[in-house]
């Protein structure tokens, strides 16, 4: 078979980058190692409930907004209902040790507000973290179309040494500062090695409103097929890739469970740290794969599906409402090694926000291949060590528990249903050590370029340019715009 | 601390070792990407190489674009060497 451009791997960024490539009809075809199509933001049902698995909401889907101009350019909107978060909609911290409620609304001004009633004598020091969040925004061409895009590309890859975390010293509150850095939960970097450059990146999504999609991200991936079938656009399944083959310095073929497809273009979409399992290291600079080897993960998670036995409503809960809770004490720095009941606690609804259906919350915190080593069995896939399941049940027990006390005060407001190890991501989603959000974007570590030096090899993901549905839209955006053209592919979608 | 010898034979090391380049060719005045055959790409790891090497944070980023030569390279480690020894 012979193809232009092949996508590997499935998930969102792999399914944009196929779908901008067909819209501009180019020869495409995906090849996903799972039996399902969509990674992370897929949707799955336990007792009739459902539950959303790395998808709860996301920000840039504004009429003006980048990731909303994207689908509209792709025709994905006429299939997608798509909510903002109502004006009472906030992420909601709390503390173990402490009866304090902090709300962050999804709203600079807003956000603005109530801090500063809450914590008055910080006024200034609030105004001027948000004032810093929106400058380093504005100079975010994702954010303000008139940016130069090659000119922020130039440097991009070396994170800013502004440390995120300079701007708020001076704040005698740590609770304020938790409630001010509660976006760190979104892409995974401790406080101590957080840029001002990415922080800003992502809390401004957030602070310029926040969106639902009605079905979740299955309802993403559904719309994705639909327009990828449309276009012709092969998908194989289940499909694993054995090796790329290069010739004359450039990408030449693709070999998959025996299948030989002739190709110029490959987008990786994996983990770049496996970059290699594909390709002859041989092929690149030392230096170049012991820096993709060694790059530092994100932490990985343990998550707790459970139903919910009463409407939110019932318990002054709101599911447009993002719940978390930590000590007062906490700072946010990487939680390895740590006692396991100090982690921070985060509950969200995403399905009961779609208004139908049996009511769902899930529960998350941070976990580790530590967590679970002993029930791994010698490093293969879905093989578990016997006692897996009874303490997948016990923590999530122990997490539902948890919850329960903290934001119900009832014991039996959420029942467990399902969870999530590290051991499920890595195995699922091809995540090393289970990681949720890819390499770390930190100030210690230079993100890898979707360019490399092999010649028709792309990369992207959430590793790439940033994390989450928006930052692995954005790095298809960018990586399908080298081969077509950045400037020109831009001015499609953005209209400037 | 290094020497102006033992600096230059680390960088030396390093772009044997990670770009795999030929030893004889690293004249001082070989330019690193015409002569040397690097490309930006590989700079950026130039970079996190000789950070890690050096223990050092290479965050000028004007003075690390005007690197054009394995002298200039060498001028500007000299340079961090002298202001942290300054320090």
């Amino acid at each position: 078979m012979k193809v232009d451009n092949i996508i590997i791997g499935s998930g969102i960024s792999g399914l944009t980058a196929a779908a901008i490539l067909a819209r501009l009809g180019r020869s495409v075809a995906v090849i996903e190692r799972n039996r399902r199509v969509g990674g992370s933001l897929r949707r799955f049902k336990r007792n009739g409930v459902a539950f959303d698995t790395g998808f709860h909401y996301t920000g840039c889907l504004g009429k003006d907004d980048i990731l909303y101009r994207l689908w509209d350019y792709l025709g994905l909107l006429q299939y997608l209902d798509i909510q903002r978060f109502p004006d009472y909609s906030h992420e909601n911290i709390s503390f173990f040790d402490s009866s304090l409620e902090i709300p962050l609304y999804f709203s600079y001004k807003r956000s603005e507000e109530e801090l500063s009633s809450l914590f008055p004598q910080d006024t200034e020091k609030i105004r001027e973290y948000f004032r810093t969040v929106r400058e380093v925004a504005a100079t975010i061409p994702f954010y303000n179309f008139d940016v130069s895009l090659n000119e922020f590309f130039r440097d991009y890859w070396k994170p800013s040494q502004v440390p995120v975390k300079g701007i708020l010293s001076g704040i005698s509150d740590n609770r304020l500062v938790l409630a001010l850095l509660i976006h760190l939960f979104l892409y995974g970097v401790p406080a101590s090695q957080a840029s001002l450059g990415t922080h800003a990146m992502v809390a401004h999504a957030y602070l310029n409103g926040a969106y639902h999609i009605v079905g979740g991200g299955q309802a993403v991936i559904d719309s994705y097929l639909k327009i990828l079938r449309r276009a012709g656009v092969e998908i194989f399944t289940s499909m694993d890739i054995e090796r790329i083959d290069i010739k004359d310095g450039a990408v030449h073929a693709v070999c998959a469970d025996g299948e030989f497809f002739r190709t110029e273009n490959v987008i990786y979409t994996g983990h770049p740290s496996r970059l290699f399992d594909l390709l002859p290291e041989s092929f690149f600079r030392p230096a170049y794969v012991r820096r993709l080897r060694g790059l530092i993960n994100t932490p990985s998670m343990f998550v707790a599906f459970c139903s919910l036995n009463a409407e939110m409503d019932d318990y002054g809960k709101s599911p447009w409402i993002n719940y978390y809770a930590l000590f007062s004490d906490e700072d946010m720095n990487s939680s390895r090694h740590r006692q396991l009941d100090r982690l921070p606690v985060m509950l969200t609804a995403p399905s009961v926000r779609d208004g139908t259906g049996k009511q769902g919350a899930v529960l998350l915190r941070e976990s580790s291949m530590e967590e679970v080593l002993a029930f791994d069995q010698h490093g293969e896939e879905g093989k578990r060590a016997a006692g897996y399941e009874a303490w997948k049940r016990r923590e999530g027990i122990a997490l539902c528990n948890k919850a329960n006390m903290h934001w119900f005060g009832s014991d039996e407001a959420l029942e467990l249903l399902e969870t999530s190890s590290p051991l499920t991501f890595r195995d699922e989603l091809g995540a090393p050590e289970g990681t949720v959000y890819g390499a770390m974007h930190s100030i210690n570590q230079l993100t890898p370029s979707h360019m490399t030096r092999l010649r028709g090899l792309y990369l992207s993901g959430q590793s790439i340019l940033m994390t989450g549905i928006v930052g692995a839209s954005l790095s298809s955006l960018v990586t399908v715009g080298e081969i077509v053209g950045k400037e020109s592919l831009w001015e499609r979608i953005t209209g400037s | 601390m290094f020497t102006d010898e033992q600096l230059e034979k680390k960088v030396q090391d390093i772009l044997c070792e990670e770009f795999e380049l030929d030893a004889e060719k690293l004249k001082p005045q070989a330019n690193l990407y015409e002569d040397l055959g690097l490309d930006s790409l590989d700079a950026v790891d130039l970079v996190v190489a000789l950070e890690q090497g050096f223990g050092i944070k290479l965050t000028d980023e004007e003075a690390v674009r005007s690197v054009r030569t394995l002298d200039d390279l060498y001028a500007l480690l000299r340079k961090i060497r002298d202001q942290r020894m300054g320090s």
